[in-house]
Order: C-alpha cells, then structure tokens, then sequence
C-alpha cells in the first residue's frame, strides 16, 4: 500500500530524513514513533504531498507521489498533528466541503457524516462555527472528514492527542476495522501502549535514521515496547 | 517580563510590516528600502495636505489673537486620527490576538501584557499624531511661542496619544463586546468600519473647506470652544505658557490612560476567557447540497472572504470606490460635461485621464493579494487533497473576479455614458479596465505567492500589513503611474490617444498571460509546498 524506500529529506544543513524504507501493506496499523524532532511528521508530510523531499521514492499502491500526486491523494487521508481546520466555516460545511472535493456522492456522504458524527457524537454540534470547536473536538471533526472518503491509506499523525477516552476508543476501533476491511493506517504516537496494543507493526525512527522496524513481536521481543524504545533512544546517547 | 513581551510585540509588528524573518535579513535590504519610501510617500502626502492646511490657520488664529485656538485645531485633528486609525487594530491586538489564552496561562501579569500591546498601538498613535503635528509645527509661528509654550507643545504632544490610546481601547473594547454577542459579526464590523472609513474619507476631502470656515470663523469659534476647559487649557498651555493650564491638560490626558490600564488590568484576564459567543445554533439535519469541486473551491474562497470584515475592508475597498465613482459621475454628468466644455479639454486626452483614473480604482482591489497568507495554518487541508493547486489558484482569482466584475462594469459604463465615447474608443477604455482587472488578480496572488507569510497571530497582519498587499499595491499603482507618464510626457507627441490605449491592451493582455503562466506553474509549486 505504501511503500517509503531511501526518503531523503534536509532542512539546510540538517538531515531531518535520512534513508528511510518502509513498506506498509493493507491490513496493517503501522505505528511509527520516535522522540520529538526524529523525522516522523516530515515522513507523514512528504508521503501526504505536501512536503518536497530530497531523494528516494515512496509509493501509494504502486503509483509515485511525485510523479502521481492526485491520483496518490485519492487513496489517502492525512490528519495533522494540530488539527488547524477552516475556523470560517461550521463543522457540517466543512465535511460537505471535503466531500465535494473527493467527489463523494450525495447519500453516501450524509449517511457516513451521520453515521461518524453519531458515533463521535459530534452531531448536535455540527451547525456551529469550527472556531467554538474544542481542540477534541476538532480532532474529531478532522477524523470524521479523513473517513469521508473511505480511504485505502489513513495517515495521522498524534490522532490521539486531544481526544476523550470513549472517541479514543472509537478511533482504534475505527483503525482496525479499516484495516480489517483492506485498508492501511500508518501513525505516529508517542503513547507507546497504544502502539503496542493497536499496531501490527512498528517503526522506529531516530534523528531520521529508521533503527528498528518490523512486527511488535520481532521488534520487542520478550520486553515491552518502552523498555525497547528507551534502550534504543540509549544507546545513540551513550 | 515586559521587555520580552515588549521585544516579541516590536518584531511582530516589525515583520508584520515588512514579512522578514530573520533567516533572510540579507535578502530584504531592497524590500526594507521598498516599504520605506512607501510609507516616506504617504507620510509625506498627508503632511502636505496638513501643512496647507495649518498655514491658513495659523494666519487667521494669530492675528486676531486666538492663537490658542490653533494648538486646540491640532490636538483635534491629531486625536481624530489616531482614533480613527486604530481602534480596529486595537481591537485586534488586545481582544483578537490569537496568542492571548496562551500569554494568561504564563506568569505573566495582564498589566504586561496589556502594556506590551499598548505600547505597539501607541507607536502607532505616535506616527500618525506626528503627520499631523510636524507640519503644524512648522506652520506655527514658533518663535512667538513663549519658552514655556514651546515646552507645553512638546509635552502635549507626548501625552496625547496616551488619551487617544485609551479612548481607542474604550471603543475596541465596546466594539468587541457587541460584535461577539451577535451572529453576523462580520457585517456588523464591516459597517462600523465603513462609518469610521468614511468619516475618514469625509473629513479628508473636506479638509480644505472646513479649514476654510473655521479661518473664516475664528473668533466665533474660539468663543464657543472656550467653554471646553480642557481645550482651553491645552490652547493656553501651549499659546501662553500658562504653567496651570499645562498641568490640568496633562491630567486631562494621562488620567484617562491610567484609569483605563487599571480598569483593563484588573479585567482583562475575564474579559478574554469569558465566552461571550452567541447562542449556539442546534444543527438539523437536511439534505446536503452537493458542488462540483471548482463550485466548492469557490464558495470556499467567498466564505473565507466574507467571514472577515477586515479581509473585506483592506481588499475590497477598491469596490466602493469604484461604486461611488460610477454614482458620482451619473449624478454629476452635468458638471462633469459642464467642466469639460469650461475648458475645452481634448476628449482624447480626457479618455487617457479617465483610464489612468480607472486603472488605479481598478488596481486598489486586493482580494487575492491576501488570498493565501490568510490560509494561515489551514493550508496543508487542500495540499493534501486530490486537487491540483492550479486549480485552488483559478478559484482565487475566479472568485476575486467575479466580485469585481459588476463594479467595474458600472465605472466604466458610467464613465462612457457620461464622456459619450465612441464605440471604438468605449471598447478600448472597456478592455482596459478589464484587462487591468485581471492584471490586478494575477498580480496579488503572484506577490502574494512570492512574498506571503502563513505566520500571523491575527488575520489583519495578513490582510492589512501582508507583503502581498503592499507589493500588488505598490506594483497596480506604478504601473499606472508608468503608463500616465509615458503617455502624458512622451508618447502624447507620437501617438494618437487610440493607438496608446491598443498599446496599452495589448501589453496589458500579454502581462495577464506572463503572469497567468507564472501562477500555473511556478506559483502552483509555490502554493503547494508553502508552509
């Protein structure tokens, strides 16, 4: 589904991606975490297109991003870390918005909107301004809008920050029944029992070098994934 | 903790002035230069207008004794413009600004905090009390003034932006409380700014008459004002040295100011965190009416317009005086036709006067020249959608256009019903408010694309002190500049006024082109990675 080989991204001097590869196939809650400047949203951001990169390639479902970028973007939703949506507008245009751009048909975007804004129970705030919204509650706008679609590829970063724990909850059960439906999520977390729990797989990225990756079995082994984390976060100090 | 705040609000509004961030300090000596002479201009051209302005008064108040008279004409005038001038940006700075909830969960005082904003509003109290005050001072007999009333002069003046600040944040702050407790905030605040506008625009091209009856009026006039004490006490203070007279005008002006900033220091932390919103609106649900993405793009851009009476005032200002120019010339035709006839001016030359004129109308409409700062931190919603940003580009300009359209369409059908033009000549006068319209476009969402910054705390730094607008500003009015010059001056001699309009559609028609292809593909790039 998503296919990152040799990702090579600078900010002047500084190497904030360096060689990355990494391949996510459907069905797979893919996890990537790392501490706060490793590379992981400038890894989201050039496989979203919306950041130019240096080198290497990266793929959605075999087509490039850069050769390809809006065939690319019609198989994938992107949610920022800080949902910064259009405060302008109420929370019903904006996913009318959104599925006007994705081209959504008419009765299937308002039954998923009230099936995901129920579910949220975001509904009978939907008519208001998106700048009265709560920080959650534009996360969970921001969710329900990269679901509008149905996308093979979901890739978030932090989704989880700002959330209450039931759309916490909904969210990682949305992710997996995505997953379960052929779909792909690639995310970046920092809470390290959610990667655990939720991800098939999980990569970690330091000072964007990519220093471990595979299925949480491999990379954990018989510790748990902060002890792993920790001692490979170590060694790089040492 | 008040100098870093004061430091932070000194480069805001510095970089909000001229886009710089610190990285590229070497690239923006030329811009620094740009933006200087700008402001060297307007500055200049105002204290012209003053200074005429205050000769006639000073020699009609001096003589006849009422010289107290002028220094109370300058106050007024000076406090007139620093109120109208920035209660908006006061409203802004100290209610709106986006990082207020994050400066109150610091260690901050709100008197720092409340200081800090101050203290950029009255720098900017202190400019404009300055257009004023400089060419009053040159135009007063000063070396009449006793040492006393030189000193009085002088320290009214430091004192008087602290009034003019106060009261700005009495009105800033009413506004704010009455805009939030409606709905349709953004009308409400574009009809309040299109008062205080044109109470601007009034007084203004007023000037020189009520200069004139005032000159005229003096003694009559002085005998009333001087039943205001504080007036009296600033003319005496200032006229006669009067050592009382200057104490009472001091307290007049720095007590308000004092009062206020305690008033606002013990409130402001309430006044910013108490949700004020109006009545949350139940969302019913009902069929959803579906666009085509061009149709989405454009309502997007409309929305995003009309959700900001700043965005409105600062770009479309153009619109109302393209509006009050076609109303204007259809009521006046008679003089207008009358005026011509008085002195027998070539109507070719006059169809040249009236495409410069329409040109720099045309050219003070700057809806796309915000278009993507005031994306702001919302900008990576369409780069990560399947849309080309060709296509976000065309609905900028598409939506930029179709706004101005019908205005320019009234100007010029005004202009030729009212100058009886040819249809030859209607046609090119026609083609080239058109053209210009385009170019105007084009031209602001380039400069926009080029020099745009998606870093503000409050979207008036986008759409009121934005690079892309100074530059598509400085750039529609240059050229036309250009084009009167070398027309007027030169080509004039060489060339019939038919043939420089066809010059002039035709290069304006390849500048659209020019810039055309430059925002579909390297503007488009621009768009899409800008962050």
């Amino acid at each position: 589904m998503l296919q990152i080989e040799h990702l090579t991204k600078t900010y002047g001097e500084k190497k904030a991606v360096n060689d990355l590869s990494l391949h996510i196939r459907p069905g797979e809650i893919y996890g990537f975490i790392g501490h706060n400047g490793a590379g992981k949203t400038t890894t989201l951001k050039s496989c979203a297109g919306i950041l130019a990169f240096d080198q290497g390639t990266i793929r959605i479902s075999g087509t490039s991003v850069t050769d390809d970028p809006i065939a690319c973007k019609r198989l994938l939703a992107y949610i920022p870390d800080n949902p910064d949506l259009y405060e302008f507008l109420s929370g019903i245009k904006y996913l009318n918005f959104i599925a006007d751009i994705f081209e959504v048909p008419k009765d299937a975007r308002e039954q998923r909107i009230a099936r995901y804004a129920d579910q949220f129970g975001l509904t009978a705030d939907l008519a208001q301004p998106i700048s009265a919204y709560s920080h959650g509650m534009k996360q969970k706008l921001a969710v329900i809008a990269a679901l509008i679609h149905e996308p093979r590829l979901i890739m978030m970063d932090e989704p989880f920050v700002g959330l209450d724990p039931s759309a916490a909850h909904l969210l990682k059960t949305i992710m997996r029944e995505h997953c379960d439906r052929g779909g792909a999520i690639f995310f970046s977390t920092h809470v390290l029992e959610v990667a655990e729990k939720l991800c098939d797989k999980v990569a970690i990225i330091k000072q964007g070098r990519l220093i471990a990756s595979g299925t949480m079995d491999e990379v954990r082994g018989d510790q748990s994934l902060e002890e792993v984390f920790l001692e490979l976060e170590g060694d790089g100090n040492a | 903790m008040l100098k870093p705040l004061l430091r932070v609000q000194l480069a805001a509004l510095i970089a909000s002035f001229t886009g710089m961030k610190r990285q590229k300090k070497r690239k923006t000596a030329g811009k620094v230069a740009l933006i200087a002479l700008a402001l060297i201009y307007c500055a200049f051209t105002f204290m012209m207008l003053f200074f005429t302005s205050f000769s006639t008064l000073a020699g009609a108040f001096f003589p006849l004794g009422i010289g107290w008279l002028y220094y109370v004409m300058l106050v007024i005038m000076a406090f007139g413009l620093m109120f109208v001038g920035s209660v908006f940006t006061a409203k802004a700075q100290l209610f709106e600004a986006k990082d207020n909830e994050l400066l109150l969960s610091m260690p901050v005082p709100p008197r720092d905090i409340l200081l800090s904003r101050m203290a950029a509003l009255l720098l900017i109290n202190v400019v404009l009390e300055l257009v004023v005050a400089i060419p009053a001072a040159l135009a007063a007999p000063i070396w009449r003034m006793p040492a006393l009333g030189i000193v009085s002069f002088v320290l009214v003046l430091l004192a008087l932006p602290l009034l003019a600040l106060a009261l700005t944040c009495l009105a800033a702050w009413l506004i704010s409380l009455l805009t939030a407790k409606i709905r349709s905030k953004t009308l409400l605040t574009t009809i309040l700014s299109v008062v205080f506008l044109g109470l601007y625009m009034v007084g203004v091209t007023r000037l020189n008459s009520y200069v004139n009856t005032l000159a005229q009026n003096g003694a009559q006039i002085a005998g009333k004002l001087s039943a205001v004490a504080p007036l009296l006490w600033v003319g005496r203070a200032c006229a006669e040295g009067d050592a009382l007279s200057l104490i009472l005008a001091l307290a007049v002006m720095i007590v308000p100011f004092l009062v206020m900033l305690w008033l606002l220091s013990r409130s402001l932390i309430r006044i910013l965190t108490t949700k004020r919103g109006a009545a949350k609106i139940k969302y019913v649900r009902r069929e959803l009416r579906t666009s085509s993405v061009d149709a989405a793009l454009r309502g997007r851009e409309l929305a995003r317009i009309t959700s900001s009476s700043a965005y409105i005032l600062n770009a479309g200002l153009g619109l109302l005086f393209e509006i009050i120019g076609a109303v204007l010339l259809v009521v006046k035709r008679q003089a207008v036709r009358g005026f011509l006839e008085t002195f027998g001016l070539d109507s070719d030359i006059l169809l040249a006067i009236m495409t410069l004129l329409g040109m720099f109308l045309v050219g003070f409409v700057f809806f796309t020249s915000a278009s993507v700062s005031i994306e702001g931190k919302s900008i990576w919603i369409l780069q990560s959608m399947p849309v080309p940003p060709q296509r976000v580009l065309r609905a900028k300009q598409g939506i930029s256009n179709r706004i101005t359209i019908l205005p320019t369409l009234c100007m010029t059908a005004a202009a030729i019903w009212v100058l009886q033009l040819s249809p030859l000549r209607a046609a090119l006068f026609a083609a080239c408010m058109l053209l210009g319209m385009l170019l105007s476009s084009n031209v602001g969402l380039t400069e926009d694309l080029r020099h745009g910054s998606l870093n503000w705390v409050n979207e008036t730094q986008a759409v009121k002190q934005g690079m892309g607008v100074l530059f598509s500003m400085l750039l529609g009015w240059s050229f036309t500049l250009a084009m009167g010059l070398l027309y007027f001056l030169l080509l004039r001699k060489v060339m019939s006024t038919i043939t420089f309009l066809i010059a002039l559609d035709v290069l304006m028609l390849l500048l659209v082109i020019l810039t055309d292809r430059w925002l579909m593909t390297r503007g488009a790039r621009r768009y899409q990675y800008m962050s």
